[in-house]
This record gives structure tokens, C-alpha cells and sequence, in this order.
């Protein structure tokens, strides 16, 4: 079967790309997403199949990028006002999720990825390992570590 | 798998819904990669060629290579061989160059738009090319920038562009904040407008407007999305001047160090990097072939390239050396069309003594290569898609790599075959994608064209419509059979309409899902039709076109737009008990509308924050009541969607009319 277009790998991907960076903490989610289809399309792959793997690594690496440098920058500034929610589908952030969510915001950034990459992608440890640059080895502890993290988190909100 | 991992799970399905993704997301991404480039590299790097080139043999000279037709007659009649013209031709006159400037729409054998252009530089022969819709069509609401005679020398000049047929205005904002606006020229059976805008040699457009019969502005286009990329370079050396209109210029880049840039028509072609390795060695330099534009730059000790395609005589570029002492020679030919690389071809370069010094070779690239579509079960042949080019159009269950579970695949239409599938949908979407996905197959013939949409179904829906904008409802047929994994829907609409929205019914639900395909007009829409309804609070509900509601204080826009699908109303939105309100909330103020008949709206947080507002009937006659008011101190700090949230609605007697609790989406 013909490899997907660039356009047709956009219409299928940008929205989770979007999703993507949001979970791992972007302040600018659509800013990251778009601007890794940018990179892709001027980088010839090894491999055409290989498109998807490539964007999720380039939003995880451009949202680890951009905290580092907001966490620089509000060293000098205070905190920007926090995002207001438009419509009432932010319902389905529920206060059950809201614990979680901030401690999962709280985790080293590496846990955080390795637990939405896992989590919400569903993708195996190989191919986290792949999206994050590290060794199968290194997400399975980074995930077990987030978890132990995010239960302690809970039950000491819960005392 | 541990209550953890599932509320976890959960936890990070819920948050994803929250981040949307801007419908103008496509053209923010083309903005930040120059168009011409990217068919360019694509082309060579992963998009089947066949799907884009359209050859067309001419003669050609040698030197830095260009037609031999001195004639624009001519080289408008080899542009158009095997092509039709769609709609006039446009001809206006280049002040730049004192010669005429010929835009014109065609079609090619499968009836793909193309826009053409012939134009002739004051010292040389006359040019031309042709090249796909692709990218313009999707400007959906709004257009392209095509072009500008402007060079070095100072002189009036044009520029000129294209709209979509609903664009009844284009505007450009000059730099010293003047607006001028473009003449459109619409002809019978143009897939799109062409603007052009006659400059003085001072003026400097910074961006041009696009707006409809209504009023509503598409995306802006500025000049630079000609040069996107060169323009955040540094020049490093005169532009060079060569047949054919090209310019070619070196720049340099603080990261990726000097790129030689190739212009046509005041617009990137294509550069190539001198400083920053690709990610792919290759002995072989990149080779572009955009617009029938040939150009590389190779080593010194390259003196000659040749290509071939197919069974075609080699084609030879001669070098030259680059005038900037980059240590480079330059390869140049300006043809008519783009190479046809299916059938495969080769690239050579030798030495000044005819010493072969590398070679690449291009496989074939067949229509019907092996496909990775694993089908199961019999395909599905949609009735009445008998006209569809490489038709009918058959639909499969399957699966295929990169793609997680069943998928509902269609061949036939323009860019398929019978044995590889043109478009996909999930069976069973994940949840970054909802309940409701859907694909689509095009045919450009018969005119119009055509669209058929399709996609797998639940067991529990009823019906489904296509909404085109102006209000029409298609139905779709819906399939249902226990060979199939899966309810198959399909829906065919013309290419010339629009698509606003799909609707279904699903068994035991009052109301009608629907899954918008439109552009955020109403998000985007900045004129009300009337004065709007003022609350107590400062809270303004205002109805924009189309059913659009937003609410506004102190004259800035609330958080919250509503439209239900097209020639809907939002009483179409609403029902009791299901969801008998919508609503939104900023800054300690909720608003929204809810059902006739409801006099007063109350909302209980769980926690026992409370909050009352009364209701007026809309003055628009969309069958609502609307209502705004403060909401509890808990709600505005902490934010107004909390489980357990209770919202009452009473009617003038006081009786309670209904309740609801919002629930959070089942999977």
C-alpha cells in the first residue's frame, strides 16, 4: 500500500500530536504539534513508516524543551493567570481525575512521559523506548518509579 | 491492571478531550514550511511521484536549460497538451516587465485542477507552468499567494494569488497601513478566483484579506509565505539571474549554516543546504523537480548531470560555477511540467571529462505496488461509484501496519487503485478520536466531482446525514450484515459542496449527535446581527450568522460558542431530560440557554455552593431561553465543572421542570 501523504499522516495524527503535548505539560500544545509536522517535512526518514514515531518524539522532545525554558523564565516572572475552560465538556475533568492529574503534573518529566506514552498511547515499552531515546530497561523503571510516585501522592492527599 | 493504572487511564482520556486542535491548523503548519519545497522534497522522500507529476515532453537547450518556445502562444499550447481549460483565461498586464501575465485554471486527464501561468521576462523567452490545487483548495474560506512580478528593479508590480469561490473580497494591507483592494476575476467553471493587485514600486503588501458574502474573513496570507524560509536567512551575495525567470541566491543561517535558494516569480522554489548533513547520507545531491524546475547544486568536480525517466531520453545539466565562491556548481533547467519518476529513472553526475563520479537509481514505482492492507472478509462495492475514477469505489475490513486495530478502508477514486486502499478510518475509534470517525474517497469526474464519505457505524445508530452548509441533509446507507465486524455507512456529495456536519441517531437518545466538519465561523464570526440581549451583569448574548450564539462583556468575547448543525436551530441542541441546557462559564459569570418553558435555571456544586439565574426568551426565534448570572465563590475560583454539580430548571410556577447531572462520557 502507498505510504500515507504528508497530508493524509496531518489529518490523522495532528489532534492526538495536539493531545499528546498537552499531557506531557505544554503550555502550547498546538504550537509543538505543529511546528513538529514542520520538521518532518523537510527530513527525509529512513524509513516513510516511520513518520509517526518520529513526530511523537519530537513533540515529547520539544515539550521537554519549552518546560526547561519556562521553568527558567518564571524564575523571573510570576506564573501566568491559569487557562480558563470554555464549555462544559471540561466537565469530563472531573475532581476524581484532578489529584491524579496535579500529581502527575508534580512527576520528573521522563516519569511523566513514560506514563502518558504507556497510558494513554498504549504503546509498548520498545516503542516508548523509541519515542523517549532511552533503553526498554530505562522506561520500564521510569514507569514503575511514576507509579509508586503517583500512589504516594494519593494517599498522603487522601490523610 | 491496578485501580491505579485505570484511574490513571481515565485521568489522562478525560484531560486529552480538553485540548482541541485549531481548524486552521493545516495552514499554520504549510506557513512554516514553504509550499513549493516541501512537493519538492516529498516528491523525492516519500510521496508516491505519480500522484503529483504530470509529464509533458518538450525540446529543450542545453546550457543552464529552459523551453525552446519563444513564443507565449506557444508555450500556453504545450502547457496545455492533454489538459482541459477550466474557465477563462485571464491575461493582465505586468507592469514589471511590460509584458503580458496569462493565470488560467485546467484540468488534466483525471480531471485534477491545476492553476497555470505563462508569463515573459522583459530580457527573455517566455515561461510557464502548472501545478496542482493541493494546497490551495485546503484555505478553505480564504486563498493563496501565488506570485509577484516585484525583482531588484525598481518598478511597478503585481502580484496575484487565488481565492475559494465564496471569497467575494480580497484586501491587502500595505505596510504604510493602506488597504487596496484586489480585482477578482470569477469565471464559469474555475475551481477557484484569481486576485491580482497592481502595486506601485513603493508599496509593500503585509498581508491580504479574504472575505465572504456575509462578511466573514478567512485566513490572512502575507507575501512571505512566498519566501517563508529565505526570509529568516541572511543574503550572503547578488542575486544570480537565469533564463526561464529563475534567481538564484545563497543565505546563511545561524544554525543551519548557508542554503543556496532558487526563486520564481518572487517565489521559493527550493534551496539546499550546504552547511547541515542530511539525516540520510547520500553520495547523490538532492534533486528538486518542483514546477518543472530541475536545480541542484553538486561539488566542483560535478561538471554535467544527466536523468532519466523511464524509457526518455537522458536530460543533461550543465554546471556552472557558483558566482559567491561557495566552492559549488550550480544545475538549472526550467521545463513545463514536472518529471514523471514512475516508471523509475536515474541521476548521473560526471566530470568534466565525461567520468561517471556517482549515480542513483530510482525503481519504478508502479500504480499497483504490493499492498500492506491485510483485508478480511469481502469487499463491500458502494452502488452508483461506477463513475469514480479506477471505480467503483469497494470498501474492506482490515487491518494495516502502523495503525492499531480494525480498519474500514475504500478503494477506488483519484489516488487509488483496486488493490491499495486511498483512505482509512478506525472501526473502533480510541479515544483521542471519539465515538464518531469517518474517511472519504474523491473522484474529480464527472464534473463536478464527487466525494463519498464512509465509515463504520455502532450497533445502536439509526440513521446518519450528511449536512452539507447550506442546510441540505444527504442520507447515508447504512449496512448492516452479521459478516461484518461492523454497521458500514457511506454517503456521496458533491466536491462542490460544503461539507458542515455528519448527524446520527442512536437508539434510546433524544438527541441527534452531531460531528461537525465545519470551519469555527462562528468562533471566528465578529459580527452579530444585532444589538444582542444585555443581562444584569454587563453579559451580552449576541446571534451571529448561522444560528452562531456567543455571549461578550464589556465588548470582549466570552469563553463558549454554540451552533447547532447547519439550518438547525439551537433549539436542536437541547432536550429534557437528556440535556435539557448548555452552558458556559468565565470569571465568576455562567451563561447559556436552555428549554421554553423554563423560567428560572439553579446550579447546586457539590459541595453546596449555589447559584440562581432567571431566563429570557431568545429574540431570535430559536425556540430558547437564554440566561446569565454570577455564579458561587467556590465555582468561580476552582472552576464551574465539578461531579456532582446539580442544575435544576423551574418553571414560572415554581414547579420543577427538570434536572441534570452531568456525567462524565462513557467508553
Amino acid at each position: 500500500m502507498a505510504q500515507p501523504s504528508f497530508a493524509e499522516l496531518f489529518a490523522a495524527h495532528y489532534h492526538p500530536l495536539v493531545r499528546l503535548a498537552g499531557l506531557l505539560g505544554a503550555d502550547d500544545p498546538e504550537d509543538i504539534a505543529q511546528e513538529a509536522f514542520s520538521r518532518l517535512h523537510t527530513r527525509r526518514l529512513r524509513d516513510d513508516g516511520a513518520a509517526v514515531s518520529y513526530l511523537r518524539t519530537i513533540v515529547c522532545n520539544l515539550t521537554r524543551n519549552r518546560l526547561r525554558h519556562l521553568r527558567l523564565v518564571r524564575l523571573r516572572r510570576p506564573d501566568p493567570p491559569e487557562h480558563e475552560r470554555s464549555s462544559e465538556q471540561a466537565v469530563i475533568v472531573a475532581e476524581e481525575h484532578r489529584e491524579l492529574l496535579a500529581a502527575l503534573d508534580r512527576l520528573p518529566r521522563r516519569q511523566r512521559e513514560a506514563l502518558v506514552l504507556r497510558y494513554w498511547l498504549d504503546l509498548s515499552e520498545r516503542e516508548i523506548a523509541d519515542v523517549m531515546g532511552v533503553s526498554a530497561g530505562s522506561v520500564k523503571t521510569h514507569a514503575s518509579r511514576a507509579l509508586a510516585a503517583l500512589g504516594k501522592a494519593l494517599k498522603e492527599e487522601d490523610q | 491492571m491496578s485501580d491505579l493504572e485505570a484511574r490513571l487511564r481515565a485521568a489522562l482520556d478525560a484531560q486529552a478531550q480538553t485540548y482541541e486542535a485549531d481548524p486552521n491548523a493545516w495552514l499554520k503548519v504549510q506557513r512554516r514550511t514553504p509550499p513549493p519545497v516541501p512537493r519538492g522534497r516529498w516528491l523525492l522522500a516519500a510521496l508516491p511521484i505519480a500522484l503529483l507529476a504530470v509529464f509533458i515532453p518538450i525540446l529543450l537547450n542545453g546550457g543552464l536549460g529552459r523551453n525552446s518556445a519563444s513564443d507565449p502562444d506557444e508555450v500556453y499550447k504545450q502547457l496545455m497538451q492533454d489538459k482541459t481549460a477550466a474557465g477563462e483565461q485571464v491575461v493582465v498586464d505586468d507592469p514589471a516587465q511590460g509584458k503580458p501575465l496569462r493565470l488560467w485554471f485546467a484540468r488534466n486527464q483525471d480531471g485534477v485542477p491545476l492553476v497555470c501561468q505563462v508569463a515573459q521576462a522583459v530580457d527573455g523567452d517566455p515561461f510557464g507552468s502548472c501545478h496542482d490545487l493541493g494546497t490551495a483548495e485546503v484555505f478553505e474560506g480564504g486563498g493563496t499567494y501565488e506570485g509577484t512580478t516585484r525583482s531588484d528593479t525598481p518598478s511597478a508590480y503585481m502580484d496575484y494569488g487565488l481565492s475559494m469561490t465564496d471569497v467575494t473580497k480580497v484586501t491587502a494591507v500595505l505596510t504604510d497601513g493602506r488597504r487596496v483592494e484586489a480585482t477578482l476575476h470569477r469565471s464559469e467553471g474555475a475551481p477557484m478566483v484569481i486576485w491580482t493587485l497592481a502595486l506601485s514600486a513603493a508599496d509593500r503588501v503585509a498581508k491580504v484579506e479574504f472575505t465572504d458574502a456575509k462578511g466573514r474573513q478567512g485566513t490572512d496570507q502575507s507575501p512571505k509565505s512566498l519566501i517563508h524560509e529565505s526570509s529568516r536567512g541572511t543574503p550572503i551575495g547578488q542575486a544570480l539571474r537565469l533564463p526561464g525567470a529563475v534567481t538564484v541566491r545563497p543565505y546563511d543561517y545561524k544554525v543551519q549554516g548557508r542554503r543556496i535558494f532558487w526563486f520564481r516569480q518572487g517565489k521559493e522554489i527550493g534551496w539546499i543546504n550546504l552547511d547541515t548533513k542530511d539525516p540520510t547520507p547520500d553520495p547523490v545531491p538532492m534533486l528538486f523537480t518542483d514546477e518543472g524546475l530541475i536545480f541542484t547544486a553538486a561539488s566542483r568536480d560535478t561538471a554535467k548531470i544527466q536523468l532519466a525517466t523511464g524509457s526518455d531520453a537522458p536530460i543533461t545539466l550543465e554546471g556552472s560555477p557558483d558566482p559567491w565562491n561557495l566552492g559549488r556548481n550550480l544545475f538549472t533547467l526550467a521545463r513545463l511540467a514536472p518529471l514523471d519518476w514512475t516508471p523509475g529513472g536515474w541521476v548521473a553526475g560526471y566530470d568534466a571529462t565525461g567520468k561517471q563520479l556517482w549515480r542513483k537509481d530510482f525503481p519504478p514505482r508502479p500504480s499497483s505496488t504490493k499492498s500492506n492492507f491485510k483485508r478480511t472478509g469481502e469487499p463491500i462495492t458502494v452502488p452508483g461509484t461506477d463513475d469514480f475514477s479506477n471505480g467503483p469505489v469497494r470498501l474492506s475490513f482490515g487491518t494495516q501496519p502502523y495503525e492499531d486495530g480494525l480498519q474500514l478502508c475504500a478503494t477506488g477514486g483519484t489516488g487509488s487503485n483496486s488493490n491499495n486502499p486511498s483512505s482509512c478510518t478506525p472501526v473502533r475509534p480510541e479515544p483521542p478520536f471519539g465515538r464518531f470517525s469517518s474517511s472519504k474517497v474523491q473522484t474529480y469526474l464527472p464534473l463536478p466531482g464527487s466525494f463519498l464519505a464512509f465509515g463504520a457505524a455502532e450497533d445502536d445508530w439509526l440513521s446518519i446525514e450528511a449536512v452539507m452548509e447550506d442546510g441540505r441533509r444527504l442520507p447515508a446507507t447504512l449496512m448492516r450484515g452479521k459478516d461484518l465486524p461492523a454497521p458500514v455507512w457511506w454517503v456521496r456529495y458533491p466536491r462542490d459542496a460544503k461539507l458542515g456536519a455528519f448527524v446520527y441517531k442512536v437508539r434510546g437518545k433524544q438527541l441527534e449527535q452531531v460531528e461537525s466538519r465545519q470551519r469555527s465561523w462562528c468562533w471566528d464570526d465578529k459580527k452579530p446581527l444585532d444589538a444582542g440581549h444585555v443581562f444584569a451583569g454587563g453579559l451580552t448574548a449576541h446571534l451571529y450568522a448561522d444560528a452562531c450564539v456567543k455571549w461578550t462583556k464589556d465588548g470582549k468575547e466570552q469563553p463558549g460558542s454554540f451552533q447547532p448543525a447547519p439550518g438547525g436551530k439551537l433549539s436542536d441542541m437541547i432536550a429534557a431530560p437528556e440535556l435539557p441546557l448548555k452552558w458556559s462559564s468565565h470569571k465568576g459569570q455562567w451563561y447559556g440557554f436552555t428549554l421554553p418553558g423554563t423560567a428560572k435555571v439553579d446550579i447546586t456544586l457539590k459541595d453546596g455552593g449555589h447559584a440562581t439565574a432567571s431566563t429570557v426568551p431568545d429574540p431570535w426565534g430559536q425556540g430558547v431561553r437564554l440566561f446569565a448570572g454570577p455564579v458561587p465563590e467556590a465555582a468561580t475560583k476552582q472552576g464551574l465543572f465539578w461531579p456532582g454539580v446539580r442544575l435544576t430548571g423551574y418553571g414560572a410556577d415554581g414547579r420543577v421542570l427538570w434536572t441534570y447531572e452531568p456525567k462524565e462520557p462513557s467508553r
